[in-house]
């Protein structure tokens, strides 16, 4: 379906926010995705910095600024179109937040709060990680806690890519396994606040 | 948000800290985790000849509640039998905690390991026992 502006009629781009033929900013648009509203295909396997300089471009065709005088709906609309793209950028640029994007919006909660898990191996690896943190901190090792960093970031590489394969044609086949990675990738993440966490404590001590 | 004083108590001086020999056969192991805070909570039983569950043990990574709550559950569990140990209740956990609304899922977390503990000591005695997955994760949980 091609959308038009509401005021000229001409043909408008993706996102349809602002019209390239009478410069209207259009009314809008709660029902688009994030990745619609950035103009982008919807993948998890996304380009950041491309998506970056994307919402950079419409964040100033469309900033209230520029609508200051302009009338009350245009000036809402770009409020609007503003916040949902501040939104996306925040939740799309996050490997994590993303995939929990594309899970909810095929109905798959994986992080929700009643969400329990029992795989002993993945269980059995954070338990372990978190063992070596305390004891990094009993030590007061901060190289060692470098290192723990660096051997979490390469896993959590390693989900974000297994992320990209299951996500990366829409909607997912295996929405189980996604959530399962999903969940490996949140754990990981927890882990990594524990750890700055951990080495402020240290440095400020 | 404010913790009870029980919980409190048992964050700062929680009991029977500490792990088992897993491959021990006396011993049941049970792990379970909450993504949506990260926890991670093991919980370890030592059971009789009587099957009378003799010591208990805990290593929980994770909030003060879902220390407390499974520090609780390793006191409750000493000198009950098996069958006793699968009776205890998140809810009852949650109330002698005072745990608010928000924090309930610590409980069920600790529900959730110590099942996990007896069903991974009776799958080791080749029991009889249907062995019933404790716990698992749906994808599909509803909001």
């Amino acid at each position: 379906m091609v959308d038009s502006c509401f005021r000229c009629r001409a043909e408008l781009g993706a996102p349809p926010a602002l019209c390239a033929s009478c410069g209207a900013v259009q009314p809008f648009r709660a029902d688009l995705s994030l990745f619609a509203v950035a103009g982008l295909p919807e993948t998890y396997d996304l380009d950041v910095q491309a998506l970056r300089t994307q919402v950079f471009a419409l964040q100033k065709g469309l900033h209230p600024d520029r609508f200051a005088n302009a009338e009350p709906a245009a000036r809402r609309y770009s409020l609007e179109w503003s916040t949902r793209l501040n939104e996306a950028l925040a939740i799309l640029r996050d490997p994590l937040r993303r995939a929990d994007y594309l899970l909810q919006r095929q109905g798959v909660d994986a992080l929700g709060e009643q969400v329990k898990v029992a795989d002993p191996e993945l269980l059995m690896t954070q338990m372990i990680y978190r063992e070596r943190l305390e004891d990094l901190v009993a030590a007061r090792d901060l190289s060692g806690m470098e290192a723990l960093r660096q051997e979490v970031d390469t896993a959590v590489t390693g989900v974000v890519q297994r992320l990209k394969g299951l996500l990366g044609i829409l909607p997912c086949a295996e929405p189980e396994a996604a959530g399962a990675a999903l969940r490996e990738l949140q754990f990981l993440d927890k882990l990594l606040g524990e750890i700055d966490r951990s080495e402020e404590s240290l440095q400020n001590a | 948000m404010a913790y009870s004083e029980k919980v409190i108590d048992h964050y700062e001086n929680p009991r029977n800290v500490g792990a088992m020999d897993k491959d021990d056969r006396g011993v049941g192991t049970g792990m379970v985790g909450a993504p949506a805070c990260g926890d991670v909570m093991r919980l370890q039983i030592k059971v009789n000849e009587q099957g009378i569950i003799e010591d208990a043990k805990f290593k929980t990574y994770g909030c003060g509640s879902a220390i407390a709550s499974s520090s609780l559950v390793t006191e409750w569990v000493k000198g009950k039998t098996l069958d006793e140990a699968m009776t205890i209740k998140n809810s009852q956990i949650a109330e002698e905690l005072e745990l608010p609304p928000v924090k309930i899922h610590c409980s069920v977390l600790a529900e959730d390991a110590i099942k996990a503990a007896v069903e991974d000591y009776r799958k080791k005695q080749g029991g009889a026992q249907v062995v019933v997955q404790p716990v698992m994760a749906s994808a599909q949980t509803a909001h």
